[in-house]
């Protein structure tokens, strides 16, 4: 029988999956508790669908609850958990899309992001329209939207996040800042309509 | 048409290549010097610059506001979980 340490100790990531694995239903309360609104707020800017999101969420946190026995301690929890999250997540993009995604180049995207453009609008006007920027980030791809997640809100490294996607650390680093100017440009074309 | 004009030996494109490991902070200090030299000489490479680096810190802003959880949300995944452990 696994037991947790006296009300107000701090159990590490690895001691309450242990805990876990072995059906410590307390233990994985608290594991939820510490992680639910990291994990809550990947899935969310992955995922634009609230329902779909949830679902995501919620799937995450039992497929913890299962495999639990299969976390080594090679990686964080955190990052364990976002991987099963990601998974989660695609699964459900994979069923809805086979678009496959235009690949520009660096100077097509810097110039639909306004490289070398006269400033048309105030910037930070345009910039502070929450709804526009969200617009602008959903346009993106799943996996450009996940590449600014992981740094931007997650706050991996380049190394965890190019881990956590499975990719190199270049790869990662080139993926983001294709992302960002896309999304540069998506507002920027936003502001000329508005 | 991107302007590509070559200001303190580097040019505009490869201001524009580094653009992200610049704000994020992970070029090495010999790179960053370079890219600071040339766009405190080239109004192009700072005005892009500036609207970029507002837009990726306006986009992290919003992000970050809309991921406040909702305790409905939170309720939720505690009674399924609840149901299915």
């Amino acid at each position: 029988m696994a037991h947790l340490p006296a009300e107000g100790a701090v159990n590490s990531d690895v001691e309450l999956l242990a805990l876990v694995a072995r059906g410590d239903r307390a233990a994985f309360e608290q594991f939820v508790s510490r992680h639910e609104v990291a994990v809550w707020r990947v899935v969310q800017a992955l995922e634009d669908d609230p329902t779909r999101a949830e679902d995501a969420l919620q799937e995450t946190f039992l497929a913890a609850w299962r495999n639990a026995a299969s976390f080594r301690g090679e990686e964080s929890a955190r990052a364990w958990l976002l991987s099963i999250a990601r998974h989660a997540v695609f699964r459900q993009h994979r069923k809805r899309s086979g678009e496959p995604e235009h690949v520009g180049s660096l100077t097509e995207l810097g110039c639909a992001a306004g490289f070398g453009a006269e400033p048309t609008v105030d910037p930070m006007d345009a910039l502070e329209r929450r709804d526009q920027i969200l617009r602008a980030f959903e346009r993106l791809s799943p996996e450009d939207r996940e590449a600014i997640v992981l740094r931007d809100v997650a706050e991996l490294s380049a190394e965890e996040a190019a881990r956590f996607a499975g990719t190199s650390v270049a790869a990662h680093k080139s993926r983001l800042h294709r992302a960002r100017l896309k999304f540069a440009g998506h507002l920027r074309g936003d502001e000329h309509v508005a | 048409m991107l302007p590509d004009r070559e200001v303190a030996g580097l040019k505009c494109s490869e201001v524009l290549e580094h653009l992200s490991s610049y704000f994020d902070g992970e070029l090495e200090r010999e790179r960053r010097a370079k890219i600071e030299a040339h766009v405190s000489g080239c109004d192009v490479c700072a005005r892009f610059g500036g609207r970029f680096a507002d837009a990726v810190k306006a986009l992290q802003r919003t992000l970050e506001a809309r991921t406040e959880v909702d305790a409905g949300v939170l309720e939720r995944l505690r009674r399924r979980l609840g149901a299915e452990l």
